[in-house]
């Protein structure tokens, strides 16, 4: 079942050559969907465009099955179902204070203050930045202040949750934290999971379905596997293969052994010759 | 992060209701300030520094460090009281002819510049217990109780945003060091001007990012938010009063006695 569907949305930045041209896409319920495009390519537009931040100029969307109007309570509704992390958390942090960031949003629903308290120590404890509440938004590192602003999404109970490059100026242990947290997010909760990224080794590892973006139009969207066997269309798009995958191709092309050119994860590409090794040996 | 924002965050009174250690504060400060006696002054500086230092947790080094500087303005404040022009030679302890007239210290001015250099001091030293044990998030809690939200509300978002652009112009500041953009005096003054102009422009597309970050969060205008929990001490209250309530009485018998 499709979460999302927006049917030829057109988005421009006041007088400006448009940002989005005719974007038709579809979002997949409870799965991972990675947004892929190079710099300008128009991540960032779509996103505020999904949650009604930015009004599409033209166009329909569709959220769980309804067209998306734009009154001032469809919206309200709109933006607590579907959150944003932004790309900068100083963008989105916009309290001293931790604990007080993450409760906004749920005060204005009507819940008791013990309520609230008891959520706001829920996603505290399932974020794990429990020893970070004390301290005050400026003394935090700027991983933990992604952690907190995921926290302050995640309170709201959203049914989506787009992350706008979140792995984006972090460390390699930090990049794996975020997207564990982000498979627990979607396996535990069943929240569905759109993120953008530059960094396509990890979009064979966690992403189920991928859109490219490229000047403001959608030219491809499907499985990762899809993707990946079309290196042309890579190119022209300025992307590139996972490294994984790119060897595989090498392997299979340049040196002629009959390795699976599908792999782009460590383990296929290891399961795949360790398959062609033992077929040798066994000859 | 810097001085004294971070002590009052590591404090280990931090989490204690604000509205307690500022009752304590004025309560001892007025005490220090009506009683016009060396030893009430001498002992509230002793209370109040030892509240900061053992109830706090506050390091007697950084503290020593930062009453040198109130220090340093009271002192230079209470020479001119303490020297000056004497009018009865009997009555003074040094002194110099100058220009016809004798200039020095005597025993009355003696008097009034230390005493009012240990109220002022006492003063601080109350002053300096509040600020290095409430975090400006408590401050601003207690704040919301009692003014009007939207006063409150521009100080939350100036107390975060302050953080963020400063880091913002230090980060320019850098760039431009880095290519020798503060060399020379005419050359840091332009290096000065463009860092102002940058941080100005960005501070504006700023301002439009973090509106769609709210926006995108539900803003609809106000800033409720969740009250942080804060302890109430009984171990503070009481101290608090005890200590008041010394003061109080050693200044009395000291009023009756002389
Ligand atoms: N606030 C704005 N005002 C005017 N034009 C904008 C604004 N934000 C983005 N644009 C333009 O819209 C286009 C799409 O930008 P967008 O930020 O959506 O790209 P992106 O895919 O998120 O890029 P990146 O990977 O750099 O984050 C770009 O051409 C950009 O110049
Ligand atoms: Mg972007």
């Amino acid at each position: 079942m499709n979460i999302i569907e927006v049917r030829n949305l057109c988005y421009a930045y006041e007088d400006d050559e448009p940002a989005l041209d005719n974007v038709s896409l579809d979002i997949a319920a409870g799965k991972t969907t990675a947004v892929l495009g190079g710099n300008g390519a128009g991540k960032s537009t779509l996103f505020l465009n999904l949650n009604g931040v930015l009004t599409p100029k033209s166009g329909t969307m569709f959220f769980e099955g309804c067209q998306v109007t734009y009154g001032k309570k469809e919206m309200l509704e709109l933006r607590r179902k579907i959150g944003i992390v932004f790309q900068d958390p100083d963008d989105q942090l916009f309290s001293a204070s931790v604990t007080k960031d993450i409760s906004f949003g749920l005060m204005k629903l009507g819940l008791t203050r013990e309520d609230i308290q008891e959520r706001v120590d829920r996603v505290v404890r399932q974020t794990g930045i429990g020893d970070l509440v004390s301290k005050p938004t400026h003394a935090l590192s700027f991983g933990q202040k992604k952690r907190v602003a995921i926290a302050g999404v995640l309170v709201m109970q959203p049914s989506v949750i787009i992350l706008d490059e979140p792995t984006a100026g972090l460390d390699p242990q930090g990049v794996s934290e975020i997207l564990h947290l982000l498979q627990e997010i979607k396996d535990s909760m069943g929240i569905t999971v759109i993120i953008s990224t530059h960094e396509i080794d990890l979009v064979p590892l966690y992403c189920d379905d991928v859109i490219v973006l490229d000047k403001g139009r959608v030219v491809f969207s499907g499985t990762p596997a899809q993707l990946f066997a079309e290196p042309a269309l890579l190119r022209a798009h300025n992307l590139r293969l996972p490294r994984i995958n790119h060897l595989m191709n090498i392997l299979h092309n340049k040196d002629h052994l009959a390795v699976d050119t599908s792999a782009s994860t460590i383990s296929t590409a290891r399961a795949s010759i360790k398959n062609l090794v033992s077929a040798k040996e066994n000859i | 992060m810097s001085g004294i924002d971070k002590y009052a965050y590591q404090s280990k009174l931090a989490r204690v209701n604000a509205g307690t250690k500022l009752l304590f504060t004025l309560a001892s400060m007025a005490v220090c300030l009506s009683f016009s006696s060396v030893l009430v002054s001498t002992l509230t500086i002793a209370v109040m520094s030892a509240a900061t230092l053992i109830l706090g947790g506050c390091r007697l080094r950084c503290y020593i460090r930062l009453l040198m500087i109130p220090f340093a303005f009271l002192v230079t404040g209470t020479i001119t009281i303490i020297v000056g022009r004497i009018s009865q030679p009997t009555q003074a302890l040094v002194s110099i002819p100058l220009l016809g007239a004798r200039y020095g210290v005597s025993a009355d001015s003696l008097k009034t510049g230390v005493i009012i250099f240990l109220r002022a001091f006492g003063a601080v030293t109350c002053l300096y217990f509040f600020s290095l044990n409430t975090p400006m998030n408590s401050l601003l809690s207690l704040l919301r109780r009692k003014t009007p939200g939207l006063f409150v509300e521009l100080m939350e978002l100036c107390y975060r945003f302050i953080f963020v652009v400063w880091e913002e112009a230090g980060k320019i500041h850098t760039a431009q060091a880095s290519r020798l953009g503060y060399d020379g005096f005419m050359r840091s003054l332009h290096s000065m001007g463009d860092l102002v102009t940058n941080v100005f422009l960005r501070v504006f597309r700023r301002v439009d990012r973090v509106t769609a970050a709210l926006e995108s969060r539900g803003f609809e205008g106000n800033f409720e938010l969740l009250a942080e929990q804060e302890e109430s001490s009984r171990l503070l209250e009481g101290l608090a009063i005890a200590a008041t309530m010394f003061l109080i009485i050693i200044g009395l018998l000291e009023r009756l006695l002389t």
